[in-house]
């Protein structure tokens, strides 16, 4: 899979690339080349791992990140917030959370799942979309 | 702590020794702060369409980093019985330095059995039954009771089990997932 880094200090720009789950069953659709927009996630993490994500699916969210061996980049991390929740079945308020790992530590390699929960209110239906997803990350 | 600890020490060898043996029985050592959960618990599953199908499951906590999930759930129509089994073995830590929010992060394994049986005895040579089988990534978050609140074990997770779907699963990150949002109560031995 593709991916790219943007830059500059003490925080982090991740430009993640993959597949997503729309909420239409089976497996994740892919296209070959990534060309759908839904294929890619933005993420800015501040210093003290807070963390904006940007994306058509799941959605957009903002949330903490908890790092095993604390924060500065590099390991695992799991994240948790909220935010709006998009998937193909509706779209609504809702919360996440990710599981990733960096590898490296101004250009870090990332790899990371996010799932999100949100709750249509015009539809009332819930919507659950979720990404795997690889990337690379720029702490500067 | 230390009133037991005076009560094991006044006990006869063999005492000791059947106390020990009932304490490793049981999977925990005897003064530990951490002993074995056991919990059953009901969930909501969904496959990657949006659905939300009931499930039963049984927790079992070996360590506070280390536990297992089985979960089972399906559907009967006309002849077709659907039975999905997801099993989950995660290593658990804490999240945010918290004592009641842990993360997790292991292996799962599953087995979707679709039994084709047909009632009408012109039919039973069409009986079917297929299993097909994967193993995958777990990982999730969970609330539970704090350390300590024994001998009762609650706790609330959203977890997902994630399948590469073939060959290209793994390639072109295509995979199958089976989200369970689960509540458990048990007991801590």
């Amino acid at each position: 899979m593709a991916m790219l880094a943007l830059a500059a200090v003490a925080s982090t720009f991740v430009l993640h690339v993959g597949p997503p789950s729309l909420g239409s069953g089976g497996a994740n659709p892919v296209s070959l080349p990534p060309v759908n927009p839904y294929e890619y996630e933005l993420e800015y993490v501040t210093q003290g791992d807070w963390e904006a994500n940007l994306s058509v699916v799941p959605g957009v969210f903002f949330g903490k990140r908890s790092r095993n061996g604390g924060s500065g980049g590099g390991g695992t991390y799991v994240s948790f917030g909220g935010g709006y929740a998009i998937d193909a079945n509706g779209s609504g308020p809702g919360v996440y959370t990710a599981l990733g790992y960096d590898y490296g530590k101004t250009y870090c390699w990332n790899f990371e799942v996010k799932q999100a929960i949100g709750y249509d209110f015009s539809k009332a239906t819930v919507v659950s979309p979720y990404a795997l997803r690889i990337g690379a990350a720029f702490n500067f | 702590m230390n009133r037991m600890n005076i009560a094991v020490r006044r006990l006869t060898g063999s005492s000791r020794h059947a106390l020990t043996i009932l304490a490793l029985a049981l999977g925990c050592k005897a003064g530990a702060a951490f002993g074995l959960e056991l919990g059953v618990g009901a969930a909501a599953v969904e496959e990657g369409d949006d659905r939300l199908r009931p499930a039963a499951l049984v927790h079992a906590g070996f360590t506070p980093e280390i536990a297992a999930r089985a979960y089972l759930y399906g559907r009967t129509y006309g002849p077709v019985k659907e039975t999905t089994m997801l099993g989950t073995v995660v290593r658990r830590w804490p999240l945010f330095k918290s004592n009641t929010l842990t993360a997790a992060c292991g292996l799962a394994l599953m087995d979707e059995q679709t039994k084709l049986s047909f009632t009408d005895p012109a039919d039973k040579g069409n009986d079917k039954l297929e299993n097909s089988y994967n193993a995958g990534l777990a990982f999730g978050i969970a609330w539970a009771l704090p350390k300590g609140s024994g001998p009762f074990y609650v706790s609330a997770s959203w977890d997902s089990a994630l399948f590469p779907a073939g060959l290209q699963g793994m390639i072109f990150l295509s995979t199958g997932r089976k989200q369970t949002l689960s509540f458990i109560m048990g007991t801590t031995i």
